[in-house]
């Protein structure tokens, strides 16, 4: 049993089909044949084969083209070794395709090809083909042999020489005819190259030839492609960069070092040495001993009220600074105390600040010790108030529900139950004290004492005052409150120069006049560091900056 | 659900606190008085709370074995002996008082010392990093300052005290109360708007 | 009631009108642009940066109670916490916030689980932690905080003092940017020398409307604008009387 060669996938299909198991083409083509259109039969091996005729309503002579040879080396069929084209236009087997199926630009063409080659001096394999053949006038277009191989032949097609030769490399007439002009002049890549020669069918010895099969189902050697990669500089670095970034990724950075010994650690050191230094030399050799500060209005009335004050007078002692500046603040409040003790004075002390019981404890035990003062006896320790700014609105409304015990938590008020302490004997509101006095160093606690007590001491028949010993950096917020009319707070003594001032007042007070020296000393050194240092940095930093500025500019 | 309830809490509260500082009616003034107390007691409680947090922290930071470890334990250590110190034996006894006059006193005056030093450099560096007038200005006054407050080595410069005082009564004084107004202003509005809601710093 | 306080009371009444009626007026007619703050500008880029770079954010929101006049900075601060946070908690290196009083301790960790809850992070308290209960015991707790947890940028918004300027310091050393505001003046002076960024006066007040807060923020801010005005003119108009010795 014959078989027969799929053109487009090339595989071996039965004889008797028409169109392949595989890919479904038609292994039968269909051939044009104007008078009859009988069915072709398939078999283009088969010669004369009974060729199909084209399906009714076909009317493309294309659709009959015949199976290429697809693997080369095999046996091809008969019809399609080479030379059978050769005798031109007529197929050996036709396929009958009716007049009316074909175009009118279809059965133009052998006319207008058969004028021009009357016009035209033919050459000779041309003019074999003319000579030979006769187009049937009732055939518009002559069909080849190759393509009425397969077809069956009634006659029609004008196919009188079964074989109608070919000269290699020649073309047969109606394929001249459709062929476009200039089409030799085009240059296909490959053309000039050597190339495949057509060994079979009606193309074969024809050079150049396109291959029916699709390259794709022709098994053959892949192609070699260069795994070198074209890459330019640009893309090169940028591959780098990323490679570099994805290795980073999972890899652990190094924390940064700080930085070793620069000028800034060296100025710090220099300006740590000179103040330290300067400082340390006056206390050790006390060569810098200078007068005390002169006393101020507000520091005066301090004075004068403390003063007034009569024997045994109660007075409130607010400790609300921060242990980091007990050294100013000692110094400042310490000939203020000594003079309230001097007076016989009772001492109430309360803080708002969680470390100014105990500041209060170490004060009095630092700089009163001659005094001998005891607590629960001369004095009395409330302890810390909470909250804050409500806490002390707290206590200020309500003293003995505030703060009813001592720091050694003992019933401090006096009630039914308790005679109260000396210390607070006949005190149940604020303004059963004299004096109010208000140790602090921050703006806002001292702004706060003065908000939340004024409207207690604004009461009528209220004699109490309310006196600030405060921090230097205080003064600018706190003095308002001293020159309003009426005033609001009665005195103030700010910070060491104050206390200075105060001690200067009272001819007592020893901590103020030792630091008053190293104070001003220091004070003096400070400002000349600042400014020596600033005007040295300043040059230094234009003059490094003016040659880049003239580089730039020269340019 | 639970935000609306919240805000509706601290709407409420708020507003009775603040009208009753204006207007004296009594079931105000009792409600605020209540309410205040409250606040203390909760502020007390925060505190410990807050020593607690501080605790912990150091205590994770020391088992963990992280930078620096050591001085949390330092911390730990500290934290327990003066808490059992000053528990057992109140804060007024003599133990307790020689660790704050000996420990807490000297560490936090050299750190004031310290600041002193950093701020004498950052007024050097503060012609370079910043040179236009207003630092000028700034550092100019400060050196007055510097130069009239302490003695000057005995000497009385004429009118260097009057112009000192000027100085610390007038431009300071009107700068100041500049900056406090805004910084009122700025107050006033962070607390309205806290009342009404539009500020919720609670409740996540 | 005296005169003060009935002026007082009309005076935060009058404030509480015209923030809600800017409010209102906002949603139909454009808001100006506010003057730009360097401060917040560097801000919100050194927050992308901090998030990218895997850096930590410290943020210590100060010392001040919330039962005084501190409340209010306090209140900030927590603001640009709740805004920060939400922004930054999804880095592999959450943000950090030290304070110096129990209460805004708790606040502040409420924040930062609020903010972890909200994109579904994990919360470790830690992270809100009280470094001190005095200033310069709060101040040594914040140090080792900038110097050893790869903080890549230090704000400071909260009531401070002159203690401020060590931490500027050493978040200077640490090359870590530093943006700070306080309301206390000793701590404003401070600043003005030492820091990179300073926030003088209101500016920190303002925190919340820069980083975007609602219009309730916006319209506070206009508020403050006119009435402060209105302040100045009122103190022009006193002095000028009392010259002419009307007052």
């Amino acid at each position: 049993m014959g078989e027969i060669r799929c053109p487009m996938c090339g595989k071996s299909n039965p004889a008797e089909s028409e169109v392949c198991q595989f890919c479904q083409a038609r292994l039968i083509p269909l051939v044009f044949s104007p008078a009859n259109s009988e069915p072709p039969e398939s078999m283009p091996e088969e010669i004369p084969a009974s060729n199909d005729a084209a399906p009714t309503g076909e009317s493309d002579w294309l659709l009959g083209l015949r199976p290429d040879e697809s693997i080369p080396g095999e046996e091809l069929p008969v019809d399609f070794e080479a030379g059978e084209l050769e005798d031109g236009n007529a197929p050996l087997d036709e396929t009958h395709i009716s007049a009316e199926d074909v175009p009118d630009w279809l059965a133009r063409l052998p006319g207008e090809w058969t004028k021009e080659a009357e016009a035209e001096p033919l050459s000779d394999w041309l003019k074999e083909e003319t000579g030979e053949t006769e187009p049937p006038p009732s055939k518009p277009v002559e069909v080849t042999d190759w393509l009425g191989q397969s077809l069956p032949d009634e006659g029609q097609v004008e196919s009188a020489e079964s074989e109608s030769e070919l000269a290699p490399g020649e073309f047969p007439s109606w394929l001249e005819a459709i062929r476009p002009v200039g089409d030799e002049a085009q240059t296909v890549p490959g053309r000039g190259t050597p190339e495949r020669i057509e060994s079979a069918g009606p193309l074969a010895g024809l050079s150049g030839v396109l291959s029916a099969e699709p390259d794709h189902v022709r098994p053959r050697k892949s192609p070699i492609y260069s795994l070198k990669l074209r890459v330019s500089a640009n893309q090169r670095t940028h591959a780098d960069l990323l490679q570099g970034l994805i290795e980073s990724e999972g890899r652990a950075q190094p924390l940064p070092q700080r930085r070793g010994i620069s000028s800034q650690h060296v100025l710090r050191w220099a300006i740590a040495c000179v103040l330290w230094g300067a400082v340390l030399w006056s206390v050790t050799t006390g060569k810098q001993e200078a007068p005390l500060p002169a006393y101020t209005e507000e520091t005066a009335e301090v004075n004068r009220l403390i003063s007034q004050l009569p024997g045994e007078a109660r007075v409130l002692l607010a400790f609300d600074y921060e242990p980091g500046l007990s050294a100013e603040m000692d110094a400042a409040a310490t000939a203020v105390v000594d003079h309230l003790m001097l007076r016989g004075a009772y001492l109430t002390l309360v803080s708002t600040s969680p470390t100014g019981p105990i500041l209060a404890e170490r004060f009095l035990m630092k700089t009163q010790t001659d005094h001998h003062y005891t607590s629960g006896v001369n004095y009395v320790n409330l302890g810390y108030i909470p909250g804050g700014a409500i806490g002390l609105l707290s206590f200020v409304e309500n003293p003995q529900r505030t703060l009813p015990y001592t720091l050694d938590m003992v019933a401090a008020w006096e009630s039914e139950a308790h005679p109260g302490l000396p210390a607070l004997q006949g005190v149940q509101r604020m303004n059963d004290f004299e004096l109010l006095m208000v140790i602090v160093d921050d703006p806002d606690l001292a702004r706060a004492w003065v908000e939340q007590v004024q409207p207690q001491l604004n009461e009528p028949d209220t004699l109490t005052s309310l006196v600030m010993v405060t921090s230097a950096q205080v003064e600018p917020v706190m003095r308002p409150y001293f020159e309003a009319n009426p005033r609001q707070v009665h005195g103030f003594v700010f910070g060491l120069r104050g206390g200075a001032a105060y001690a200067q007042l009272t001819g007592r007070g020893e901590l103020p006049r030792t630091y008053w020296g190293p104070y001003g000393f220091g004070l003096v050194v400070a400002a000349l560091l600042i400014l020596i240092g600033g005007l040295v940095l300043s040059s230094v930093s234009l003059l490094a900056r003016s040659p880049q500025v003239k580089g730039e500019a020269d340019q | 659900m639970k935000a609306p309830f919240y805000v509706a809490i601290a709407m409420a509260i708020g507003l009775i606190v603040l009208l009753g500082y204006f207007l004296h009616l009594d079931i105000l003034v009792n409600l605020r008085v209540v309410l205040l107390e409250w606040a203390v007691i909760l502020s007390a409680v925060a505190l410990l709370v807050g020593t607690a947090n501080l605790f912990y922290v150091h205590w994770r930071k020391f088992t963990s074995a992280q930078p620096n470890g050591f001085y949390s334990a330092v911390l730990i250590i500290s934290f327990v002996i003066t808490l059992g110190v000053v528990g057992w034996f109140g804060p007024t006894h003599a133990y307790s008082m020689w660790i704050f006059n000996n420990i807490q006193v000297p560490i936090e005056g050299s750190l004031m010392a310290l600041l002193t030093v950093l701020l004498a450099f950052a007024g050097v560096r503060l012609f370079r990093r910043k040179p236009n007038l207003m630092s000028i200005l700034f550092i100019g006054t400060a050196i007055l300052i510097l130069f009239a407050t302490g003695p000057l080595f005995g000497i009385n410069l004429p009118g260097l005290s009057e112009l000192r005082a000027w100085i610390a009564q007038v431009p300071a004084v009107a700068g100041a109360r500049g900056i406090l107004l805004g910084v009122a202003l700025g107050t006033i509005a962070t607390g309205l708007r806290v009342l009404m809601g539009a500020d919720r710093p609670y409740g996540g | 009631m005296n005169q003060l306080e009935l002026f007082g009371l009309i005076f935060v009444i009058v404030f509480f009108g015209l923030m809600l009626a800017l409010a209102i007026l906002s949603r139909t007619r454009p808001v100006r642009q506010f003057r730009e703050i360097p401060a917040f500008t560097r801000l919100r880029h050194t927050i992308g940066l901090a998030v990218e770079a895997g850096n930590r954010l410290h943020l210590s929101i100060g010392r001040g109670n919330l039962t005084g006049p501190q409340s209010a900075v306090t209140f900030v601060g927590l603001t640009v916490l709740d805004r920060i946070a939400r922004s930054t908690m999804v880095s592999d290196r959450p943000p950090v916030v030290t304070s110096g009083e129990g209460a805004i301790t708790i606040l502040s960790q409420d924040s930062l689980r609020g903010a972890a809850r909200a994109i579904g992070a994990e919360f470790d308290p830690l992270r809100g932690r009280l470094t001190g209960l005095t200033p310069f015991s709060y101040v040594a707790g914040a140090l080792p905080v900038i110097y050893d947890e790869d903080v890549g940028a230090n704000l400071f918004i909260g009531s401070f003092g002159s203690e401020l300027a060590l931490m500027n310091e050493a978040g200077e050393r640490a090359g870590s940017l530093t943006l700070a505001g306080t309301d206390n003046l000793s701590g404003q002076a401070v600043l003005y020398a030492t820091a990179e960024e300073p926030l003088i006066g209101e500016e920190t007040y303002a925190s919340g409307a820069y980083l975007g807060g609602g219009a309730m923020h916006i319209a506070s801010i206009r508020a403050q604008d006119i009435l402060r005005w209105v302040i100045i003119s009122l103190i022009l108009l006193g002095a000028l009387l009392k010259l002419v010795g009307v007052l």
